[in-house]
């Protein structure tokens, strides 16, 4: 179990050498590593589903992984304070500690977005940032907001209150440098498209209105089609490959347009593991350029494994940062953070410093139980 | 053979006839693809009915030459309000579409209705009459080729990606309303152009059943707009002959735009069979190469062969759902 996850790993966290400490290679294959990581996040193993997957053995202790400044810059409220304007260099301290650059490096910021449809209100005062690079999970229950959250950063559904800044400008005057990944199983699999003229869809942007792919558009999806490990399958019809297999075209797809963020769309459901380790890889080679990368899912384990940071949504935001600090029982059974829309609040003592003040009276969010939906 | 097969088109009337049909189907054959790829054949099959009114207003108005622009005016209008009405996606779409349909269709023969030539007009503006053709309705259906085949030409790419993948189009910053409204316009100028030749109804089966056929013979999208192009030009040709021949030998006089449209079904249904009979085949190849091993053996591949061509049913009916 433990060589197979630490290979899964490899990948991600290559991606990524700046953030040692947590979930490396060498921490994943020693044993006491394993031990202590079981210790710690037992807890989090009720109602997982996905026994393969074995979170416990892939948290890394939270007291050896995180560093003292973690702890004295308060779980998870930092990204969120520096979003309300109360980090007036734009450089939040979670960015700081990571030594990367703040402010015009982030893909996305969301300050305290509220998303309606018409009057109904689909999702609450979202707040956090995507830095270029970087790997966010959006995690919830069915029916939470995250289909919402990314038709809204994609400018399809209005902002009514707060912001969302996509790449420094209006979620719809961004749609070109961002890439969109639907998932695999709503398209008609008996559609006769072959899986290199998907791919290419992705270039349509670029190539523009009459004209035709050119060499160069061929090249950047037979590229992209590549980097998923499908390079074979090219003139197959779309429709003949497996569930996962298909996921990879779409992702092929949104690379080929090579994207500055990337939103995928639950792309690990109904996938197999082979399917999911190549998305996994392509994900980690793009984040590696640069590509900020938005993933909705319900999969606790793999967003423990392949992001950086996890938001946590279920009509409204309450919880946004690292796994190891998101990802806890508390907040994962809906404890009530400080405040309506205190979204990123710790669990329990101590304000949240991204409270808005005299804000609305404590009410807890509707509780749900993350057994009942993973 | 030649005598069969050419020597009718010395005639100029079938000549003129033959050319209107040539260009009906090779045209509506390719917006039949996109309508087959968009799933929009129930729309227009609303659609083909909807123009029905214009067509009898542009007669009363202005006879025959008004036919056209009637038509035309009427179909945009139509057009126009079905994207609108598929746009916002509402609970009993589907219902306000007959609503419109009937409605139209209605007021059309309430208008011919108060003709005294009644029966002769109305037959003539639902099924057409290829035959009585002139030179000025082919040079007005060439030149609605011309403008349906370039607006087609130049959105392919879109109208592919947004009937694969709307909401990826969508994201991708595609109006995929005004996308939508192209292909019916399209659709409607079809319309328009089919009504001398073939009338409001039967246009559908123009438009519908080339690509259909074509899709059952392949999953390659230039494979199945190349062989709905060939099958709708080849149905014109055949059944003009055919409904000649009957006529003159058999003395049987076939109305020429039904026996198109017979032609095509017939080709859809032979395509049905061959597609049902090559998953057959298959099923029992694969079914062969397993059976033999397993414990069940004879049983086990004769079920699988049987189960194949259930399959091979379902292929054919599924294919069936998409025409429809």
């Amino acid at each position: 179990m433990i060589p197979a996850l630490a290979r899964r790993c490899l990948p991600v966290d290559r991606a990524r050498p700046a953030r040692a400490g947590r979930r490396t290679v060498a921490d994943m294959s020693s044993d006491a590593a394993a031990d202590r990581a079981a210790a710690a996040a037992a807890p989090l193993t009720f109602g997982m589903a996905r026994p393969r997957f074995g979170l416990a053995a892939l948290s890394s202790p939270p007291a050896a992984a995180a560093p003292a400044a973690e702890a004295a810059t308060g779980p998870a409220g930092d990204s969120v304070s520096a979003v309300m304007g109360t980090d007036a260099a734009g450089l939040s301290p979670d960015g700081a500690r990571r030594g990367e650059p703040g402010g015009a490096a982030d893909a996305l910021v969301l300050a305290d977005a509220t998303v309606a449809y018409g009057r109904t209100t689909a999702l609450e005062r979202v707040s956090g940032r995507v830095p270029a690079g970087r790997t966010v999970a959006l995690i919830g229950p069915n029916g939470a907001g995250k289909s919402t959250l990314i038709k809204a950063i994609l400018g399809l559904v209005p902002v009514v209150s707060g912001s969302i800044t996509v790449l420094g400008r209006a979620p719809a005057d961004a749609r070109r440098d961002v890439g969109y990944v639907p998932q695999a199983d709503t398209l008609d699999p008996d559609f006769p498209v072959s899986v290199m003229q998907v791919v290419l869809m992705g270039r349509y942007r670029r190539i523009g209105w009459v004209r035709g792919p050119r060499a160069a558009d061929r090249a950047a999806a037979a590229e992209a089609l590549a980097a998923v490990g499908l390079a074979h399958r090219a003139k197959d019809r779309f429709g003949t490959l497996s569930g996962g297999q298909r996921q990879r075209v779409l992702l092929a797809r949104a690379i080929a347009a090579r994207p500055r963020l990337l939103l995928l769309d639950e792309p690990f459901n109904g996938v197999d593991a082979v399917s999911q380790d190549a998305l996994l890889r392509a994900l980690a080679e793009l984040t590696a350029q640069g590509t900020a990368v938005v993933i909705s899912t319900h999969d606790l384990a793999l967003a423990h494994l392949a992001c950086d940071d996890v938001c946590l949504l279920n009509r409204h935001q309450f919880g946004f940062g690292p796994p190891e600090r998101t990802l806890t029982p508390d907040l994962l059974r809906g404890a009530p953070p400080r405040g309506r829309g205190g979204g990123g609040g710790p669990p329990r003592g101590g304000g949240a410093p991204g409270a808005p003040p005299g804000g609305a009276p404590p009410r807890g969010p509707p509780r749900w139980s993350w057994a009942a939906t993973v | 053979m030649t005598d069969l097969l050419v020597t009718p088109f010395e005639r100029p009337y079938l000549a003129r006839a033959l050319v209107e049909l040539l260009l009906l189907g090779g045209l509506a054959a390719v917006v039949g693809v996109f309508v087959l790829l968009r799933r929009l054949a129930f729309l227009t099959d609303a659609l083909t009915h909807t123009v029905f009114p214009g067509v009898v207003i542009g007669f009363l108005i202005g006879g025959q030459d008004g036919v056209f622009p009637g038509a035309l005016v009427v179909a945009f209008v139509a057009a126009g309000l079905f994207t609108l009405l598929s746009a916002s996606r509402r609970v009993g779409e589907d219902a306000a579409l007959a609503i419109l349909l009937t409605g139209f269709f209605a007021v059309g023969v309430v208008l011919v209705s108060r003709r005294s030539s009644y029966t002769a007009d109305l037959t003539t503006f639902l099924f057409g009459r290829v035959l009585t053709v002139r030179v000025s309705d082919i040079v007005a259906t060439a030149a609605v080729a011309v403008v349906v085949l370039a607006v087609l030409a130049a959105l392919r790419k879109e109208l592919l990606l947004v009937a694969f993948d709307p909401r990826a189009a969508q994201a991708a910053g595609y109006r995929v309303a005004a996308l939508d409204l192209a292909l019916n316009l399209a659709i409607a100028l079809v319309v328009v152009a089919a009504v001398r030749a073939v009338g409001t109804v039967l246009v559908i089966a123009l438009i519908v059943v080339p690509a259909a056929t074509a899709r059952l013979l392949s999953d390659r999208l230039a494979v199945v707009t190349a062989a709905a192009v060939g099958l709708g030009m080849a149905a014109g040709w055949i059944g003009l002959l055919i409904s000649y021949h009957v006529s003159v030998r058999a003395e049987v006089r076939l109305a020429t735009g039904a026996t198109v449209v017979l032609v095509l079904v017939a080709a859809y249904l032979l395509a049905l069979a061959f597609a049902g009979a090559r998953a057959g085949l298959r099923r029992r190849a694969v079914a062969a190469a397993v059976g033999p091993g397993s414990a069940a053996g004879q049983d086990g591949a004769a079920a699988e062969a049987a189960a194949g061509q259930d399959a091979g049913a379902v292929d054919a009916a599924a294919a069936l759902g998409r025409a429809r």
